[in-house]
């Protein structure tokens, strides 16, 4: 069981900064709010870690704990994603003024998709999870997560029109 | 990839403070260690389903649940059918053999609760009967089909049969423990209540007596082998044994094939020799001379069946009469009324005591000789912690006689005197060219697996499989921590737990990933110096690409 703590560990390593920044974005910034959930997360995983298949990846497993403890954690609450509420939203790593008009525009758009569809760009985007391990994390057949994402970037796309920076 | 794209993932990503990943890893590390929920075992929790819907039924079925439940419902009675065909359902149920033990145990229990009601007559038989068998009796008519006190015995005789012939074919040692002490506990309420019956019964109605005696031998000696069973399974738990191997024998378990006529008239004649001393036995005790000379007669009707059975080439019969007759002769003291017969059992169980003292005191020479000779070999261990046990329950026997138990002492001396005849058994079976040859335990061993010795012959002792699986233990320093300079006290800690790891990992773990598992953990080591943390990170622990 030593063992089973030590190797816990070295996962937690390598994803927490990753669970963190899932609930960064699905509890409006909320530094605190995430951390807390991010800790209850983890301590979860650990009482569960007997039950994971060292066989299979860890971030389906640890994404699909974290998904549903946001599920708990906003039933009777707004599910919702308030990226578009939020202000002090960091600016994105390029300093170049385009790029920042470019990414306002997208945001504003974003804000009017469906919360759905925002979890999904967020899941893959963001988060940086393959088609499969969304499809292990939302229950889902990943042809349906294929589409879906695919599908959610079309109509975003179609909302924030042709980039700036196009001919 | 377009831009939209590149957009989404030029999104800021954040990071956990120091402060907080601090203290969850703190939270972690002091998290008591997880266990694991106990599975479900379906051949349990199946029965306990059945159990449960059956159970509903006999709620619904009102009648049948009074018809199986009350012990007044006796043969003879129109209800006993669905009691017994609601007893025939039940043990069809699938259960644990521990239970099914139990459930024919009850069902014993109740045959002899239907003795007891319908010795006293409080039973129904007759009232709703359609054949009013108890009526018939009573009035001294010709009765078509058995007599029920009989059947009923038979019937005990069956289900207690049953209940032991499942404790047999239990090997797991603590499920055996548990048939056993169900048996155990059985058979004494059993007895209680024969016993109550067989005063009622008396000896004016042989046929009567002579089932219920049968019925009380077969049950006495069950209660003794498995009293002397249960002594020998504890003994066998507390060594950590995991398999045990039930015998309850007793010597009335039918057939009895391998009687020969040389054997049973032997038998005839020893038991024609004690009647003169049961006799007086009786008139000692002060049982009236017409009791006394009632049950002489019976036993010497059985006698002189068994004799003709005998001459008539018919094992079986001669067999079964002989039993009878042992039986009625022993359990006579049930039946008769007696005055004074505390004195007559003072001495009989002084007698008793003295013989498992003799037994006792004799195999204890030939245990410590064993001793000297081979102290750690298994049967000699297993011999001893046997002669143990029946000196403890000789001690219990003779503390229960000091305090004027008779009973209690005689059954628990029966107890000693059956664990030193398996004791006996035991040390008849010792193999002295094994015993010199013998030198590893074998219990210690690993388990072997196919090509071990050509693997060993070639590595020289190496476990090839795990060198290949994780490489030298020169190596693993290198391929686990590329360019990091590791200090040598960590290095060589880290070689070591590596090359236990290797040694021992076989036949203790399930599979190939716990084999990762394992190495993993035990290779990560503190460095006293620096405080640093090293950890292998093999393949399985780093996060898909993405």
């Amino acid at each position: 069981m030593t063992s089973d703590r030590s190797t816990f560990l070295a996962c937690y390593d390598e994803f927490k900064d990753r669970i963190y920044t899932y609930f960064w974005y699905r509890t409006g910034f909320k530094r605190e709010v995430a951390e807390d959930l991010t800790q209850d997360v983890f301590l979860k995983a650990f009482q569960a870690f007997h039950a994971f298949d060292a066989s299979r990846p860890f971030a389906p497993w640890i994404f699909r704990i974290a998904h549903n403890h946001l599920v708990n954690h906003y039933r009777g609450q707004r599910p919702t994603i308030p990226i578009d509420d939020i202000p002090e939203l960091p600016a994105p790593r390029h300093d170049d003024i385009e790029h920042r008009l470019e990414w306002e525009r997208v945001r504003r758009c974003m804000g009017t998709l469906s919360s759905d569809d925002r979890d999904l760009l967020l899941l893959r985007y963001v988060d940086g999870l393959t088609h499969e391990e969304i499809s292990q994390v939302i229950g889902k057949r990943p042809v349906a997560v294929r589409v879906a994402v695919h599908r959610a970037t079309r109509k975003l796309r179609s909302k924030a029109g042709p980039p700036l920076s196009a001919p | 990839m377009d831009s939209i794209e590149q957009l989404l993932m030029s999104l800021p990503k954040s990071t956990l403070s120091p402060e907080r990943d601090r203290r969850i890893r703190e939270a972690i590390l002091s998290a008591p260690t997880p266990t694991p929920p106990p599975r479900v075992r379906w051949s349990f929790a199946v029965p306990r389903f059945a159990l449960a819907f059956a159970s509903i039924l006999v709620a619904i079925v009102g009648i049948g649940g009074y018809a199986y439940a009350a012990p007044t419902i006796t043969r003879g009675d129109a209800l006993y059918v669905v009691k017994r065909g609601m007893e025939q359902v039940y043990a069809r149920l699938p259960r644990a053999p521990v239970e099914r033990v139990r459930l024919h145990t009850t069902f014993a229990l109740r045959r002899a609760g239907e003795l007891e009601a319908l010795v006293t007559e409080r039973g129904n038989a007759g009232r709703f009967a359609f054949v009013p068998v108890a009526h018939a009796a009573a009035d001294g008519e010709v009765m078509y089909g058995d007599d029920p006190v009989s059947a009923t015995a038979a019937d005990l005789i069956a289900e207690t049969a049953t209940a032991v012939r499942i404790a047999e074919t239990i090997t797991e040692a603590g499920a055996a423990r548990r048939a056993v002490k169900v048996l155990v506990e059985g058979q004494e309420r059993v007895q209680e209540r024969l016993v109550r019956a067989a005063r009622t019964v008396g000896v004016a109605n042989p046929r009567r007596a002579e089932s219920l005696a049968q019925a009380m031998a077969v049950v006495q000696e069950t209660a003794i082998a498995s009293r002397a069973s249960a002594a020998e399974t504890a003994v066998a738990v507390e060594r950590g044994d995991r398999n045990v191997r039930v015998v309850i024998t007793t010597k009335r378990e039918p057939p009895r094939v391998s009687a020969d006529v040389e054997e049973l008239s032997q038998d005839l004649a020893d038991e024609r020799l004690k009647l003169p001393a049961f006799r007086s036995t009786l008139t000692d005790a002060g049982v009236p001379d017409a009791d006394a000379d009632a049950l002489i007669v019976q036993i010497e009707e059985k006698l002189d069946r068994a004799d003709a059975a005998i001459r008539a080439g018919k094992d079986g019969q001669a067999s079964g009469a002989l039993h009878a007759a042992e039986a009625l002769r022993k359990q006579a003291k049930h039946f008769v009324k007696t005055a004074e017969r505390d004195d007559a059992e003072r001495g009989e169980t002084e007698d008793a005591l003295a013989e498992v003292h003799d037994a006792l005191d004799e195999l204890t020479g030939r245990v410590e000789i064993l001793q000297d000779l081979q102290p750690e070999h298994r049967t000699v261990r297993a011999a001893t912690a046997l002669l143990e046990t029946a000196r403890a329950k000789l001690a219990e026997a003779d503390a229960s006689f000091a305090v004027g138990a008779d009973a209690r002492a005689r059954t628990q001396a029966e107890v000693a005197q059956e664990l030193l005849k398996r004791l006996e058994n035991r040390l008849g079976e010792w193999d002295w060219e094994e015993a010199e040859s013998e030198t590893t335990d074998e219990d210690m061993r690993e388990l072997p697996r196919m090509g071990d010795g050509e693997r060993r012959k070639e590595t020289g002792g190496a476990d090839v499989e795990a060198i290949e699986e994780f490489g030298e233990a020169d190596e693993i320093d290198a391929r686990m921590m590329p360019g990091v300079n590791i200090p040598e006290s960590v290095r060589v800690e880290m070689k070591e737990r590596m090359e236990r790891e290797q040694k021992f990992r076989r036949g203790r773990v399930r599979g190939q990933m716990e084999v990762w598992s394992e190495a993993a953990g035990s290779s990560a080591a503190v460095d006293p110096q620096t405080g640093l943390r090293y950890e292998f990170k093999g393949e399985y622990l780093r996060p898909p690409a993405w």
